[in-house]
């Protein structure tokens, strides 16, 4: 019996060497934890470098796939693969391969957060390799989010985003509805009433509703503000409760009265469930979504006819402000070969390159060198867009106040479903803003 | 013949066994349904619950978008060990609580359940940077080898089984001169068939559905599991519904399939293990 106990002992022992094996040769060809450090390579080695991104879908995954590609053609010092990991899932794998200390080489990321990154040293400085004349390709806002705290540059703009509004054109001629018309709030709601149908008590049609799609409270609070709503950006003493935050709010909560909070109920359910597009479906006629909503359209509703208008002035000559984001690309800390990922992040950020992604994914740039000679500004939706991005704010939350969001927004969203009215709900969360900030 | 009584008690258990049933298997249902609907049908709002023409072709278009072959045979790698080093090492480990005596034991088994406690998440980070460290990230290694080194719970489930078998057999068996490990391989384990295929079917259904594993340790796309697999059809603004429902409904039918195969060993596992002996 001893015997087979050993025999049995043995063949697990073989069983679990065999895999070893195959991880350390497996380990040594992988970007991330093979890469080897710069060092070790003489010039005509070529560095193999792991770029990491969540686009996997048909509509962008080839497109990143050929950039990649033609980035390796390119030279022959390098080799860059692309490895693709869900949203989401993607940021808790960085975290836990810094922490080993074996990161990817390049890393998609959300522009909102590099200052964050950078002040929890998970990000490398990447002032060394991206000089001043590469960061002047670029909008200052952009560069600015790519700035920590302490002036370094830690990433580089990749692809930016901004919110507008989502039309009908359908349902527009139906209601003799000029979409240029609608210039201000109160012209936005004037064409809703246009555009609304009720049979009975049901609505068949809803012409608007502000916090559905993907505005939120936050869209129409920078809208009034043109930009920053929730603090004071100088001196950063909360300004929740101000007198236009009470407006928009009450404004917010008036239009879910109007329709009925179980018809903004069953929207809202529709659009968090990820999979009904009320909007794609024509029952709601006008939508606040971002510019990425356009490759989402094309799947769902591909003969749907619309278009596009910028958020309208919170009052006559406010601004047409929305608030938008993006992604960057960055190395994370610990990272073997910082030069040589920044010489694809210059690439992947070129103007040609970032032309080629824009034509073909829908994705807008960061960079202020285009004109409308590029084939992706031929399209009129494009052309709308591009114009709602001018007056784009990308809100940076300062790392002295970062997480105030997770004690104010609960509150707010009191006043938004009307568990309390609108004006308690801002006095509310303004008073613990302030308690949050005493504390830190 | 023996005539059945059916009282009023029965049909009203019935209807509430059928309703239950009929709740139970809704998502079931709805996945089918999705997984035949077209993408703009699938955005349709209000929902429709069946398909305007079913497109049986989306489970062979979903199959093509990926080597979903080459990921059904990856995780059935890291199954087909897991369930061998679950098996055994748990088996094991329980059998020393259940059966021998020695100084300690009843500390030792508190600990081994205070693990229960710590939540995974918490270990995360720490695991990772361990298996790093030995150079087994980016291999199967990671989600395999901590199946042989035992699980709190799969420990108290068969230790109370354990219990249930009288001293005395093994009493009789060292007084034949049988060591443990004899009296374990030869004649416990037969004894213990019911809660060794729950232990299985566990560890199974584990391994099989397991997304956060392989997703920390593997980058490789030819090492890919099925559950990483799916995420394809996940994009940042867009996921493709019917397609991640088709593959999500064919990557289901093993379990079903076990279960339904090993149910009586499964559940006579489960009820002898949880009753108080």
């Amino acid at each position: 019996m001893k015997k087979r106990i050993s025999v049995l002992c043995l063949a697990a022992a073989m069983i679990l060497t065999a895999f070893s094996g195959c991880s350390s040769s497996d380990s040594q060809s992988s970007g991330s934890a093979g890469s080897g450090s710069e060092s070790n390579n003489t010039p005509t080695e070529t560095v193999e470098l792991e770029f990491w991104g969540w686009w996997s879908s048909d509509a962008r995954k080839p497109y990143i796939q050929e950039m990649v590609d033609n980035f390796n053609e390119s030279q022959d010092q390098y080799k860059v693969t692309y490895v693709d990991i869900p949203f989401g899932d993607i940021f808790t794998k960085n975290i836990a391969q810094i922490a080993a200390g074996n990161p990817c080489d390049i890393m998609a990321n959300s522009m909102e957060e590099v200052r964050f990154r950078a002040n929890e040293d998970q990000v490398e400085a990447l002032d060394e390799y991206i000089t001043d004349d590469i960061k002047s390709y670029f909008y200052d806002q952009y560069i600015d989010a790519c700035t920590g705290d302490d002036g370094v540059l830690y990433a580089v703009p990749y692809s930016v985003d901004t919110r507008a509004i989502y039309y009908n054109k359908a349902h527009f001629e139906e209601a003799n509805v000029d979409p240029a018309s609608i210039q201000t709030w109160d012209d936005l709601i004037a064409a809703a009433d246009k555009l609304d149908q009720k049979d009975g008590d049901t609505w068949t049609r809803v012409g608007f509703m502000p916090v559905l799609g993907n505005g939120g409270v936050d869209t129409w609070m920078i809208n009034a503000n043109k930009g920053v709503a929730w603090f004071n950006t100088e001196t950063l003493e909360p300004t929740v409760n101000s007198d236009v935050n009470k407006d928009v709010l009450k404004w917010i909560r008036d239009r879910i009265d109007h329709y009925g909070q179980a018809e903004y109920d069953n929207l809202s359910a529709a659009f968090s469930s990820g999979m009904t597009d009320p909007f794609a479906s024509g029952t709601i006629s006008m939508l606040v979504h971002t510019s990425a909503y356009t490759s989402s359209l094309a799947q769902t509703a591909p003969d749907l006819e619309y278009g596009v208008i910028p958020l309208p002035e919170y009052k006559a000559g406010n601004g047409h402000t929305a608030n938008g984001g993006g992604f960057v690309l960055e190395v994370p800390k610990g990272a073997k070969n910082v030069a040589a990922s920044c010489e694809f992040i210059k690439y992947a950020t070129s103007k040609d390159t970032q032309d080629f992604l824009a034509t073909k994914i829908g994705d807008f740039s960061a960079r202020n060198d285009f004109d409308d000679s590029s084939e992706f500004f031929q399209n009129p939706i494009t052309q709308d867009l591009a114009k709602c991005l001018e007056e784009t704010s990308t809100v940076i939350i300062p790392n002295e106040i970062k997480g105030y969001t997770d004690v104010i927004n609960p509150l707010i969203e009191e006043g938004t479903l009307g568990i309390t009215d609108t004006d308690t709900a801002l006095d509310n969360a303004q008073k613990a803003f302030e308690d949050f900030v005493a504390s830190k | 013949m023996i005539e059945k009584k059916i009282t009023l008690g029965k049909i009203v258990l019935f209807i509430i066994l059928t309703l239950g049933a009929l709740i139970i298997l809704f998502p079931i249902f709805w996945m089918v349904s999705t997984a035949l609907k077209s993408a703009p049908e699938v955005a349709q709002y209000p929902p429709t619950l069946l398909p305007e023409e079913p497109l049986w072709e989306n489970f062979a278009i979903a199959w093509q978008k990926a080597p979903f072959t080459q990921y059904t045979i990856n995780t059935l790698i890291i199954v087909f060990f897991t369930i061998i080093g679950g098996v055994f090492s748990n088996s094991l480990v329980a059998y020393g609580f259940a059966k021998i005596d020695f100084k300690g034991k009843k500390l030792l088994f508190k600990v081994v359940l205070a693990t229960m406690m710590i939540p995974g998440f918490i270990t995360l980070v720490p695991q990772y940077v361990i298996f790093s460290k030995i150079g087994w990230v980016d291999t199967y290694l990671p989600l395999i080898v901590p199946a042989f080194c035992a699980n709190a719970f799969h420990i108290f489930m068969m230790r109370q089984f354990y219990r249930t078998i009288p001293n005395e057999l093994i009493e009789a068996a060292k007084v034949d001169g049988a060591g443990h490990f004899y009296i374990w391989g030869k004649l416990i384990m037969p004894l213990v068939k019911p809660v060794l295929a729950t232990v299985a079917l566990i560890n199974f259904k584990g391994a099989w559905g397991d997304f956060q594993g392989p997703l920390l340790y593997l980058s490789d796309r030819a090492k890919y599991t099925l559950q990483l697999g799916l995420q394809v059809f996940k994009g940042e603004g867009y996921t493709q519904w019917n397609y991640l429902m088709a593959i999500s409904f064919l990557s289901m039918i093993p379990i079903l399939i076990l279960f339904f195969c090993f149910q009586n060993y499964f559940i006579q596992g489960m009820n002898t293990s949880g009753a108080v002996k």
